[in-house]
């Protein structure tokens, strides 16, 4: 089963400490490079450890290539494709592969925009709150460590792993699943282990720390001291006037540099410069210059689609009145001469309703020749 | 509130709203624009019209000035209010002599929804008269003049 694929894990492994039973990330065979924890000497993946800030977009870190937890429990010949062994983690050689393992995507539940696949890990606001579901102890764990704003990437299911309280869960959970003992050793994470994978933790810690003074030092010298404070406005002639007076301490580069390197440094990301516009002259605003326009374009229907469009409704609508209703059959613009009377069934009428016009008129008529 | 309403002034202007009100209750308020239950009913009409406007249309017109309409509707008592529909008068029974019209003014502005409605469905059911949902006792009474043919 897993035992080809352990082999291929370990096969650039160096590190003599490695236990034997080692979980292994992915089903795909991820590359192993020999390196000390968490750090990455590839020059493709910004290179960057564990050690994140958040929640500024830094490079990839090294994630811990661990895998969904899952027992080795039900082991069937059908099954063994799903299982995959964890990887043994803190010994200073381990795996530092970024990829993460498409279980473990399954198993833990959802965190806010996941890392995604492949080798470069986003950062961003999933760190801090990913979460991984521990089936031995039944609770989520959280997987970062927390050290000020930096999240150490794994480091909390690290801290679980090694827990005295997960070594009773594994066991209870062993004991009521009934499932073989031997694997239950590769769900834990021995003690000395963490002792080295903490350890380990601190040296990055530290490199980090110093890092980072580093490149603010780096920083801090390429800029004019007075100008950093007005970063926000970086006008060339504001910052060249700045330049005289102090041009004898600093450096001295021009202001119209400082502005787009103040730019990118304060965004942390790249924006693209496209030039300084000229200030408000007061000239007319585009929308009122229209005198270069030449086809006298009317926007809008034309009255007569109008009427074509107003009429198509009132046609929809008159089809969903009901048939039987009054006047259903009323010619609304027929035209009528100046004696046209509605019909209207009169008070004292004899007859039915619509001989009561012709009763009209013969009573106006014999009232006519009365007189 | 007669400056509310629109206003039909002539014989032609009448027979131009019969015939081209569709689908809709067309109400015509025959009376004066002075006369003291006139105002009373043109504020109820002219408060309720912009609620019925999709039921029905409301116009008001002068007796004096529509002498034929006034005898062929055999109009006694002023206000009278006629109900066609799609060119069709509609007759309602309000429970008193004359069904052809609703004579006086509305005690309240629902009594006049209500009834408008009643005539919407009723029209659109295809009936020519309905009976008036107004309690028969808010409907002022009058006596109906034998007219002599």
């Amino acid at each position: 089963m897993s035992s080809c694929l352990i082999r291929d894990c370990l096969r650039e492994e160096t590190d003599p400490h490695v236990a034997p039973a080692s979980f292994q990330a992915v089903v795909e065979s991820d590359k192993i490079t020999p390196e000390p924890p968490f750090l990455q000497a590839k020059q493709s993946q910004l290179p960057q450890p564990l050690l994140v800030r958040t929640p500024a977009p830094a490079p990839a870190p090294v994630s811990w290539p661990f895998s969904g937890r899952e027992p080795h429990v039900r082991d069937t010949a059908g099954r063994q494709s799903h299982t995959r062994p964890r990887r043994d983690s803190p010994s200073p050689s381990a795996r530092v592969e970024g990829r993460r393992c498409p279980g473990r995507q399954r198993k833990a539940p959802p965190e806010g925009p996941g890392p995604p696949e492949g080798p470069a890990i986003a950062e961003g606001p999933g760190l801090h709150d990913g979460r991984v579901w521990c089936p031995c102890c039944g609770r989520g764990v959280r997987r970062d460590g927390r050290r000020g704003g930096l999240a150490l990437l794994q480091a909390g299911l690290m801290q679980h792993l090694a827990g005295p309280e997960h070594r009773r869960e594994t066991a209870r959970f062993w004991r009521e699943n009934r499932a073989e003992a031997a694997l239950r050793e590769r769900c834990l994470v021995p003690a000395e282990e963490y002792e080295h994978f903490a350890q380990a933790l601190e040296r990055a810690l530290a490199e980090h720390q110093q890092r980072e003074e580093e490149r603010i030092l780096q920083v801090a010298s390429v800029t004019p001291a007075a100008a950093r404070p007005a970063l926000a406005p970086p006008h060339p002639q504001a910052s060249y006037c700045r330049d005289s007076p102090c041009a004898a301490e600093e450096p001295g580069p021009s202001g119209m540099q400082t502005g787009p390197d103040l730019a990118r440094m304060e965004s942390g990301k790249v924006l693209t410069f496209i030039g300084h516009q000229v200030g408000v002259t007061g000239a007319k605003p585009p929308w009122l210059i229209e005198e270069e326009d030449g086809s006298q374009q009317q926007i809008g229907p034309s009255y007569e689609e109008f009427l074509k469009h107003s009429e198509q409704l009132t046609h929809l609508l008159l089809k969903k009145l009901p048939v039987e209703r009054v006047g259903a059959n009323f010619d609304h613009t027929c035209q009528t001469s100046d004696s046209w009377l509605p019909s209207f069934g009169r008070v004292w009428n004899h007859g039915r309703r619509w001989q009561s016009r012709h009763q009209f008129r013969t009573e106006s008529g014999e009232k006519k020749k009365k007189r | 509130m007669s400056f509310l309403l629109p206003k039909l002034t002539c014989k032609r202007e009448v027979d131009q709203a019969i015939k081209s009100v569709a689908e809709k209750v067309l109400v015509l308020r025959f009376g004066r624009d002075n006369d003291a239950v006139c105002l009373q009913l043109d504020d109820i009409l002219a408060k309720t019209a912009h609620d019925l406007s999709k039921m029905a249309v409301i116009y008001l017109v002068d007796v004096n000035n529509v002498p034929v309409y006034t005898q062929y509707f055999d109009i006694s008592y002023i206000p009278s209010t006629i109900f066609f529909f799609n060119g069709q008068h509609m007759k309602v029974d309000y429970g008193s002599p004359d069904h052809t019209k609703f004579v006086g003014s509305f005690k309240t502005k629902q009594d006049f929804i209500d009834l408008i409605e009643v005539i919407y469905r009723g029209a659109m059911r295809g009936k020519l008269i309905v009976r008036s949902p107004i309690d028969p006792n808010n409907i002022p009474k009058y006596d109906l003049l034998y007219q002599e043919i």
